[in-house]
């Protein structure tokens, strides 16, 4: 018990001396308290906490300061970056080259850049707060106020205007109103953007009025083009009217040209008939010469003005050469005879491509020309060579040849070799222009070798083929006109001719014979007649054999009709007759269908013709 | 250009000391004269000495308890800085008598300072003031002063005395003085920062002081029992143990506002009886401090203030006594010096330090300058000379 008294007392005692210590703490922190609160004498320990006191709260204000200082050092950055920024917009503004401005809604200037304040001849910052009468006056304001009050409205505008700028030069601006409008859309002001298109303006009014010459000038030459087009389908109508009226004229020629031609020369038959004097016989026969190489003439002028005039049909076709060799042959053996020209052909048993009665054409002329300028006693080949895939056909003769140099000239129209020494020979130089032509048309390469007074080779290149031929060699029949056919009988071969071509001209389909033997053999070949035209003398008058056999035509006329076993009123016949007397009229009455005395007038002939064959009922209706 | 000129001795000698340091310093261009040497110098040759070779010169100084020179924690030496005209326009004065400060003397004594510098709008000042360190005046001084400074940043320290604790002096044109204080105002284009920092966090234990005598400095009891064994029973050694280095290891601080500031005990008393460096009232409560690694700390110091002052010129510092010991104990002395190297740092070990009127211990305290920019060169202040 003692001991735990004596614990408890140790503890008591113990607390009690905490007790003490703790009082003795509470006194000092008590004494420390109202010593702090206290304003007596300023003790060490006093001083040090009101220093450390004071420090913080200096501190602490500094920190404030501090603060605030570095919130003043930042805004006075802002300031001076918005001051610095406010200066480049400035530098910028005063630099772009426009005008530029800020009007407030009032139209105030709140902004003029360096331009604009120039252009107004204002001193730099003088408009600023100015009304916009400063810059533009009362006048200027007013022109002004339409677009002010669009962009007051919201919109913005775009203008061109011309206003005078400080020296009192004329400017065209074009002028940009663009609204600022604020938070809540409302106009606070607008903005001007000005430019100076005075010199833009100039230089496109220049361009613009170069543009319109330039189109001017385009336009005049196209009119003058087409002025010169249409000269020019003028000349063409022209030339063709004009190529139309020369083909019109050489029709003109063929028909009404031969005719008068022709009827001179029936005339001359008839004076032939008329049994003249030897001097006058003479004389009739130089005319009929005469008359014939004429008409030979035209006949050529004819067939080369077609051939220019591009009139000339032609077919290619597959021909055998042989029969036209032989049929050339036939033609011309009896004219070289009568010169004393020793005429040869070869045979040719190729076949080529060409026109048959164009290729004839040619071969004529070229086998005329050939006995024509050979002298008699030398000869005229026509013969052939093969090369390669041609034939050529050879005109070889012993004449008179032609200079090298005259080549050319040979197949041009109108020129004949050496005229002086050939004056006797016929024809105009036609023959080889139109050989010429044809070959350029047919397009066989026609060539020349000669040698002067040698002789000539002509040399024509046909292609060869193959080909079946499917037609027979023969010169077309051409029937022209009504086609009636008319058979003439007249021992005079020129009135024959000229019957022939008269005829033929006015449309009939016509066959000759000089006597009535060669009218017998005509009615087994020809087309029987419509209508027998037969002179009454048929006095077979060829100085050859020199026998006059004289036949009478009505009793020729008569055979024919039993020939042909026709009946009178089927084969009328027309009696020609120089003898005007009336027994002979009487005497063939009956036999005949009507009787013409020579000089044969053509209109005449014309007119009876027409009469007989309209008796004689329809002919044939070919045509 | 040079802002500071540094000068070293460690001539034993004063006159020889001097001579070497005058060597050293272009006395032409410099407008003020600041040294600490330390106390084993005969102060009447070193003051002769001064006055000799500095006649012309403005020259401050205090006695310490150890230097820092350019290459670190120095003793027995002298070290000095020159403040070159062209940067720093400065101004000192003593005060003598330090009993009985009061603000109408702080004024007198700091109005005429400022009317002096050049530019009188109190821009780029700062107060530097150095007190005798057993003058037990400090608190009451620095608050005086700091009234009368007002907003200019102001640090500075206790003269020490190798400790001796016999007696501290400061120095002003041609004396050395005890029992009184210098005050020196620097004005200059230089970037400064004015910094105090130390390395201590506060512990759970607190006590309270149940009697202590105010004037001078001496705690007798806390917890109502005597102070040394309830300090020694905190620390876990026999009174008779207790030593600076245990001092400096197991610091006692008071909480003023969010701050601790730590007051150091100086010395154990016969009666058992602590006396510190600074004052401590009845009712103090006093809270048990850690040691956190200090270099560090003093490293991210200078970081702070290198944000303000940017590339450091030179630091001039205030170094608690206990700090050194600490570094000693701890063997970083050579580390400290280092790094004082590095950071162009000049000062000396106190008894104490200021800062902004208040009597800190156990704290590195001063101010960084930083490098002349373009912007300084341009308010370069002219000198007053």
């Amino acid at each position: 018990m003692t001991d735990e008294l004596t614990a408890l007392k140790a503890q008591c005692a113990a607390q009690q001396a905490q007790l003490q210590k703790l009082t003795i703490i509470n006194q000092a922190l008590m004494a420390r308290v109202e010593a702090g609160s206290s304003a007596g004498a300023l003790a060490p320990y006093a001083a040090f906490q009101q220093a450390a006191v004071l420090a913080e709260q200096v501190r602490e204000r500094t920190a404030e300061l501090h603060q605030a200082y570095d919130e003043l050092r930042r805004s006075m950055a802002d300031s001076e970056s918005l001051r610095q920024s406010e200066r480049w917009i400035r530098t910028i503004t005063d630099n772009v080259p426009a005008m530029l401005a800020y009007l407030s809604a009032d139209c105030r200037y709140l902004f003029t850049n360096r331009h604009y304040d120039q252009f107004y001849g204002m001193s730099r910052g003088s408009l600023q707060n100015a009304s916009l009468l400063a810059a533009h006056g009362e006048a200027g304001r007013n022109r002004l106020q339409p677009y002010i009050n669009q962009v007051l409205a919201g919109d913005t505008v775009q203008f061109e205007i011309a206003e005078y700028n400080a020296e009192q030069q004329h400017r065209q601006l074009l002028k940009s109103y663009v609204p600022h409008q604020d938070q809540q859309g409302h106009i606070i002001g607008f903005f001007v953007l000005c430019r100076d298109i005075t010199e833009r303006k100039q230089i496109s009014e220049t361009l613009r009025q170069a543009n319109l010459h330039l189109e001017q000038r385009v336009q005049q030459r196209t009119a003058a083009l087409t002025e010169l087009n249409q000269q020019l389908e003028q000349a063409r109508i022209v030339a063709e009217q004009a190529n139309a009226s020369k083909s019109q004229f050489l029709a003109a020629v063929s028909h009404d040209v031969l005719q008068p031609l022709n009827a001179a020369r029936l005339f001359n038959g008839a004076l032939v008939d008329l049994g003249l004097s030897d001097v006058a016989g003479q004389l009739t026969q130089s005319v009929a010469n005469a008359l014939d190489d004429m008409a030979e003439l035209l006949r050529t002028l004819v067939d080369l003005s077609r051939l220019d005039a591009g009139q000339l049909d032609y077919q290619l076709t597959a021909v055998a050469l042989a029969p036209m060799i032989e049929r050339l042959y036939q033609e011309y053996l009896p004219q070289a005879q009568t010169k004393g020209i020793r005429l040869r052909v070869r045979s040719c048993p190729s076949q080529v491509i060409t026109d048959p009665a164009l290729l004839m054409r040619v071969m004529r002329n070229l086998l005329s020309n050939a006995l024509r300028y050979t002298p008699t006693g030398g000869q005229v080949l026509l013969g052939w060579r093969k090369r390669a895939q041609m034939i050529e056909l050879h005109v070889i003769d012993t004449g008179i040849g032609i200079d090298k140099s005259q080549y050319e000239a040979a197949f041009t129209a109108f020129t004949r070799l050496a005229p002086s020494a050939h004056r006797q020979e016929k024809g105009l130089g036609l023959g080889l222009a139109i050989v010429d032509k044809i070959c350029g048309l047919l397009q066989h390469p026609i060539r020349l070798v000669s040698s002067l007074g040698k002789g000539s080779l002509f040399a024509l290149s046909l292609p060869q083929t193959t080909l079946p031929i499917l037609t027979p060699i023969m010169e077309p029949i051409r029937p022209r006109g009504s086609g009636a056919v008319i058979w003439v009988v007249d021992n005079e071969l020129s009135i024959c001719q000229a019957m022939h071509h008269l005829l033929t001209g006015w449309g009939y389909v016509v066959f000759t014979a000089t006597s009535g033997s060669a009218l017998a053999s005509l009615s087994e070949t020809a087309t029987p007649p419509d209508l027998l035209i037969i002179d009454y003398h048929l006095t077979d008058c060829q100085p050859s054999d020199m026998a006059q056999s004289t036949e009478n035509g009505v009793a020729v006329a008569m055979a024919l009709r039993q020939q042909l076993g026709v009946q009178a009123s089927a084969l009328p016949i027309l009696l020609v007759t120089a003898d005007h007397s009336s027994t002979l009229a009487q005497q063939v009455k009956p036999w005949v269908t009507d009787i013409l005395y020579k000089p044969i007038k053509p209109l005449k002939l014309r007119v009876m013709l027409q009469k007989l064959l309209a008796l004689s009922g329809p002919v044939n209706p070919s045509g | 250009m040079t802002a500071v000129y540094h000068a070293l001795s460690r001539q034993h000698d004063a006159s020889l000391a001097v001579a070497e340091l005058a060597a050293q310093l272009p006395l032409a261009q410099i407008s003020i004269v600041l040294f600490f040497c330390s106390s084993r110098y005969d102060l009447k040759q070193l003051a002769a000495a001064f006055s000799e070779r500095f006649s012309d010169t403005q020259l401050v100084g205090c006695t310490t308890a150890g230097e820092i020179s350019r290459e670190g924690y120095e003793a027995g030496s002298v070290c000095a800085i020159g403040f070159h005209h062209a940067y720093f326009s400065c101004q000192a004065q003593v005060i003598e008598q330090l009993d009985g400060f009061d603000l109408l003397r702080a004024q007198r004594t700091i109005t005429p300072l400022f009317a002096k510098l050049p530019q009188a709008n109190h821009q780029h000042i700062l107060a530097l003031t150095l007190l005798d360190g057993l003058s037990s005046q400090e608190e009451v001084v620095l608050l005086q002063l700091e009234t009368a400074l007002g907003r200019i940043p102001h640090f500075g320290g206790s003269a020490g005395d190798n400790n001796q604790l016999r007696r501290t002096h400061v120095f002003f044109q041609k004396q050395f003085y005890s029992n009184a204080a210098v005050v020196i105002l620097l004005q200059t284009a230089l970037p400064f920062q004015v910094f105090s920092g130390h390395h201590l966090v506060p512990r759970a234990e607190k006590f309270v002081v149940t009697a202590a005598s105010a004037d001078y400095r001496t705690v007798y009891e806390i917890d109502a029992e005597p102070a040394a064994t309830v300090y020694s029973r905190l620390v876990g050694c026999d009174p008779e143990h207790l030593t600076a280095t245990v001092f400096a290891l197991h610091p006692l601080a008071v909480k003023i506002g969010q701050e601790y500031y730590v007051r150091s005990i100086q010395r154990v008393n016969a009666d058992g009886s602590l006396t510190f460096y600074c004052a401590l009232g009845l009712g103090a409560v006093l809270t048990a401090m850690d040691n956190t690694p200090m270099l560090p700390a003093l490293a991210a110091l200078f970081a702070d203030c290198e944000k303000t002052v940017g590339p450091p010129l030179f630091t001039l510092g205030c170094d608690c006594v206990l700090r050194r010991q600490e570094l000693a104990e701890r063997g970083l002395l050579a580390e400290a010096s280092a790094f004082y190297h590095e950071n162009q740092v000049i000062g000396f070990s106190t008894y104490g330090e200021h800062h902004e009127g208040v009597h800190l211990n156990q704290t590195f305290t001063g101010v960084m300058f930083g490098q002349p920019s373009i912007d300084t060169i341009e308010m370069e202040i002219p000198c007053d000379r």
